[in-house]
């Protein structure tokens, strides 16, 4: 992963991730990534790319979601409303439209 | 020496503080709002011998942060005690690292560490680390970190003496260990552009920080909305000409990333370096989560565990609250032995005292109020309340975290209030304190039941058992909690911050609470309260009585008074006979009372209801009430035994009270006060901010008077104009 890929962040990016790519791409399209809120519950992945607003991003990265960290996604909550993740040792919780934010790279 | 206590939020810093500390408070007041920093000194532990020749090191606990970047008012403090700012606030630095999360917690540690800070680390919850099947070699991650690593953990006192030890010994190294990060981290340019911000911050000598580049380079890398720390202007304007220099092109991403992204991949080597056995994700998250965050069982236990606190801190704090009332009455009765009758009594029982039993019987709820919380909060349970709650209240401009001071302000406000401070978005809190009040405090619950006991008592039960009186409180409640709900959405949309931020929220995991401490830090609470609100209460209870006593008049002959005092019982009936004798005699023992009114309706107070009574008349009030609500200002339920004073009762006679209420006439014979004019007044008192504890506190969380002031006024408007509604659509309908 190069720098310049990973803080690309700063540039708001729009994906149209097919919603029949759950819970990842086929082996095939392996180098492509799934939005965080998309991910099923007991997958894991590596932060690929964020984006959206300076100071979330920034916040992001502060709790620890920089580029290639591992990620799982412990539990949806109502509504899809939340996400809950593992990383670093710890369990975050994210509303849905932040975990929108996060791309993950299968590991 | 003092060691200022920092770390990541749940890393356990202040279980830490409190296990290595006596614990006494202490306030820092920074930038308006008065924020609390406990400090204490460290402790002998067992079997220590106390050292007489130096001073024990003293420990400032901060609030946890993520970094040096401030995203609520407790992560300024930490930003405003780190960096020195204004003077020197600590020497050296006792970083509280998780062992569980040792890769995340290095970040904000190598962030300190860069500038220069002296650090011994604590590596706390070593326990849980090996529980989890992770081993850390410590040795090798002091001697990489270049700093004394201590492993130790809390919950079981494991380590705490070896912690206090090298505290105690620790003598921080005079000029700073470890990489200099600037030369690791910036480009040439970028350590040029920050070299005027360098000498600016020299030349002001404003931060007590070792390495002053390391500090340009985070001014600079900060954006200028997450920075709390007031810059001098020479160094404001260097950080904004480097910035503009130094703004990013596609190329070149943000400073501030580069610098994360750089610290975290070297906490990922050091982490990985220094333990094994270690899996960077869970499996899965706590089984009590299966339950507790369940949309079913989650909401139940969620409810349950609220009426559980509740219980706790309005059931419990019941017998302490009485205990109070009644030394408060003693000492009252004592004085009222002591002194003659006149002035100086009346000062010192209806001011003085009354103004501290006022203070003194909100204690006990607060101090249980915040035992309940602080369990909830330990155990880990809170984070996971806050996310359950997050979506209902976000829909009106609150954050998760306002339901339980929304909720405890059932009870009280004041307790409900202080307890907004775990609001992280600050216009969140606001709003919540803003509304807190309009939720149905127990203190308007006496003025219910005297109304109810006036008005309704005589109404049929509808379906021939559903009590009027209870349908009418309950309504009176959900009347609140909609006022409350709407004025936060009014809030959201034209008051202060914007919406809430997407919650971000860490789910700790769950722990046995230590009792102890969560006690402590309960009592410690409550004296907060004392101390930073009841200079406020006394004197405007003081002044309340001042209005009510002032000015002094001579009130008529006995005759006169007695007089009208008969005209008035039997204004009702046309004729007007001559009292017996029986009557008579029944008057005279009245006199008192009829005295003590006389003066009461001639005080400031009195005019003052007698002024209000124009615009009170609409609402279905007289200047008897008018006098009540201005005397309510003490506290709600001070309406009844001001009522009782004004109709010449004497002051326990909430039954006589509800006769004189309901047998009240008008010239033309219809009731003064009936259901109408009932709910009128109970709808006044759900919405009216009539409460100068409510007012000291909101003027002490909010650190300015505006905000009170803001609430006094929307809250008593909106009180006015739905009692007119009420009184005036109810007249236009053909009732009362």
């Amino acid at each position: 992963m190069t720098q310049s890929v990973a803080f690309d962040c700063e540039n708001h990016y729009h994906f149209s991730m097919s919603s029949l790519a759950m819970p990842f791409p086929s082996v095939a399209r392996a180098a492509s990534t799934t939005a965080l809120h998309r991910v099923a519950v007991g997958q894991s992945g590596r932060v690929r790319r964020l984006h959206g607003d300076a100071g979330l991003v920034e916040r992001l990265l502060e709790q620890g979601l920089t580029v290639g960290t591992e990620v799982r996604v412990l539990r949806r909550g109502l509504f899809k409303g939340s996400v809950q993740l593992s990383l670093r040792g710890y369990i975050l919780s994210l509303e849905a439209s932040v975990a929108a934010c996060i791309e993950l790279a299968p590991l | 020496m003092r060691i200022a206590c920092a770390g990541n939020p749940n890393a356990g810093k202040t279980t830490l503080f409190n296990a290595l500390c006596r614990v006494r408070g202490r306030t820092g007041n920074y930038g308006g709002v008065t924020v609390e920093r406990r400090e204490a000194s460290l402790a002998l532990r067992p079997g220590e011998a106390p050292d007489t020749l130096t001073a024990s090191p003293t420990l400032i606990d901060l609030p946890g942060a993520l970094s040096l970047t401030a995203r609520s008012p407790d992560e300024d403090e930490a930003q405003h005690v780190l960096l020195g700012d204004g003077g020197r606030a600590c020497d050296a630095v006792l970083y509280v690292l998780d062992a569980t999360q040792l890769s995340r917690g290095l970040y904000f540690f190598l962030q300190l560490q860069a500038l220069g800070l002296p650090l011994m680390v604590a590596l706390h919850r070593i326990d849980a680390a090996r529980e989890r099947g992770l081993s850390i070699d410590v040795d090798a991650l002091a001697l990489r970190l270049g700093v004394p690593v201590v492993a130790c953990a809390a919950q079981t006192g494991e380590g705490l003496d070896a912690l206090a030890h090298s505290l105690r010994a620790w003598t921080p190294p005079a000029s700073p260990l470890g990489a200099n990060e600037p030369d690791a981290l910036a480009s040439a340019e970028e350590r040029a552009a920050v070299r005027p911000v360098v000498m600016a911050l020299q030349r002001s000598g404003r931060f007590f920080v070792p390495r002053l580049e390391a500090l340009a380079l985070w001014l600079v890398s900060t954006q200028p909305g997450l920075l709390r720390v007031k810059l001098p202007p020479d160094v404001r304007d260097a950080v904004r000409a480097a910035q503009a220099r130094l703004s990013p092109s596609p190329s070149s991403p943000l400073l501030s990333r580069r610098l994360i992204g750089a610290r975290f991949a070297k906490a990922d080597a050091l982490a990985s370096a220094v333990s094994s056995g270690s899996k960077p994700v869970l499996a899965e998250g706590p089984w009590l989560d299966r339950w507790l965050l369940h949309p079913a069982f989650g909401t139940l236990a969620l409810l349950t565990s609220l009426f559980v606190v509740f219980q706790l801190t309005f059931a419990g704090a019941e017998p302490a609250i009485e205990t109070i009332e009644w030394a408060v009455g003693g000492l009252g009765e004592l004085a009222a032995a002591w002194l003659p009758d006149g002035l100086l009594r009346s000062l010192l029982v209806d001011g003085v005292l009354a103004g501290m039993g006022n203070i003194a019987a909100f204690v006990p709820q607060i101090a249980m109020l915040f035992f309940a919380l602080g369990l909830l909060e330990a155990s880990g349970y809170m984070a996971r309340v806050a996310l359950l709650c997050d979506r209902a209240m976000r829909t009106v401009g609150l954050s998760g975290r306002s339901f339980i001071p929304l909720m405890s302000s059932f009870g009280c406000a004041i307790p409900g209030i202080m307890a907004t401070r775990t609001i992280e978005h600050r216009p969140s809190a606001l709003r919540t304190m803003l509304v807190a009040p309009l939720m149905s405090c127990s203190a308007r619950l006496p003025v219910y039941s005297l109304v109810i006991s006036a008005v309704f008592s005589h109404v049929p039960p509808v379906f021939g058992w559903l009590q009027v009186g209870g349908l009418v409180i309950f309504g009176m409640y959900v009347l609140g909690f909609l006022a409350a709900m709407g004025t936060a959405l009014l809030l959201r949309g034209f008051g202060p911050g914007g919406k809430p931020p997407p919650l971000i929220l860490e789910l700790p995991d769950y722990a046995r609470p230590l009792l102890g401490q969560v006690a402590q830090s309960a009592l410690w609470r409550a004296w907060q309260f004392v101390r930073g609100s009841s200079a406020t209460i006394l004197s405007l209870t003081i002044l309340l009585w001042a209005a009510m006593s002032f000015p002094r008049g001579t009130p008529p002959p006995a005759d006169v008074l007695l007089e009208e005092a008969r005209a008035r019982t039997a204004a009702a009936s046309a004729a007007v006979p001559a009292p017996t004798e029986a009557e008579a005699a029944a008057l005279a023992e009245r006199l008192p009372a009829l005295e003590r009114a006389w003066h009461l309706e001639h005080s400031l107070a009195g005019r003052m209801g007698h002024a209000l009574e124009p615009a009170l008349l609409p609402l279905g009030f007289d200047w008897r009430i008018g006098i009540g609500l201005v005397a309510s200002f003490a506290a709600r339920e001070v309406l009844v035994s001001t009522l009782a004073q004004t109709y010449a009762l004497g002051e326990d006679e909430g039954m006589a009270l509800r006769d004189a209420l309901a047998a009240d006439r008008r010239a033309d014979g219809r009731p003064r006060f009936g259901p109408l004019e009932g709910v009128s007044l109970m709808v006044f008192f759900v919405l009216a901010l009539q409460c100068l504890s409510t007012v000291a506190i909101l003027r002490r969380e909010t650190g300015s008077w505006a905000w009170p002031i803001a609430a006094l006024v929307y809250m008593n408007v909106l009180a006015y104009v739905s009692s007119l509604a009420v009184y005036q659509g109810g007249r236009a309908l053909g009732f009362g």
